[in-house]
């Protein structure tokens, strides 16, 4: 279950790629659209913007559960971990969002499409 | 989810993340981009455009590292 990432295939391992870095611009352009009506545009400045703050966010969130790990001496953070971590960094309107969300993953596990990643 | 990975192992690249805890940020950041888009559409609806630009965008705070905005908000929520 915990595989290692795939190496960049940059020489130096220490330069991170910016696309490493940030979720793939395609599909936050795809979720915005989801979420937009069908007339609206959205610029590119406007994607890559939402690319860096989403790629914040997760590292954001995932830094508190992994400091909530820590403190626990547990090497693994697991889903708990993550809701807590929304709920103590003031996320808890996600709760709700997210079980609808988990649901509906379960009903169409076998179709990834939507996901971010 | 192998995107969602690089992005956790990067915070911290000892951590180990099961896959329910994978799935939980994915549907987290996907509720982050649904709602971010949502205000920032209803401003941009306000400015009578159908392009989200930037500008729209523009309610974004500066990056700060994670530590620093706790200690910010725990300051700001003991000072309250």
């Amino acid at each position: 279950m915990e595989d290692s990432i795939g190496g960049s295939s940059s020489n130096d391992n220490n330069i991170i790629k910016e696309q490493d870095r940030l979720l793939p611009i395609a599909n936050v352009g795809r979720l915005m659209k989801q979420i937009l009506p069908q007339n609206a545009k959205i610029s590119k400045e406007a994607k890559e913007t939402m690319q860096e703050c989403v790629s914040e966010f997760i590292s954001f969130v995932t830094s508190e559960a992994s400091e909530k790990c820590r403190k626990e001496r547990r090497k693994t953070v697991n889903g708990d971990d993550i809701c807590w971590a929304l709920a103590t960094l003031g996320f808890d309107d996600y709760a709700e969002p997210m079980r609808r969300k988990s649901r509906t993953k379960i009903q169409e596990a076998s179709t990834n499409q939507n996901d971010l990643c | 989810m192998s995107h969602i990975r690089t992005i956790i192992k990067l915070e911290d690249p000892d951590l180990r993340v099961s896959k329910d805890a994978l799935m939980a940020v994915n549907t987290a950041a996907e509720t982050f981009v649904e709602q971010f888009v949502q205000e920032a559409y209803t401003c941009c609806a306000e400015d009578r455009k159908k392009c989200l630009s930037y500008d729209h965008l523009d309610f974004v705070p500066e990056r700060v590292k994670a530590e620093d905005a706790l200690r910010e908000r725990s300051a700001a929520g003991k000072g309250g």
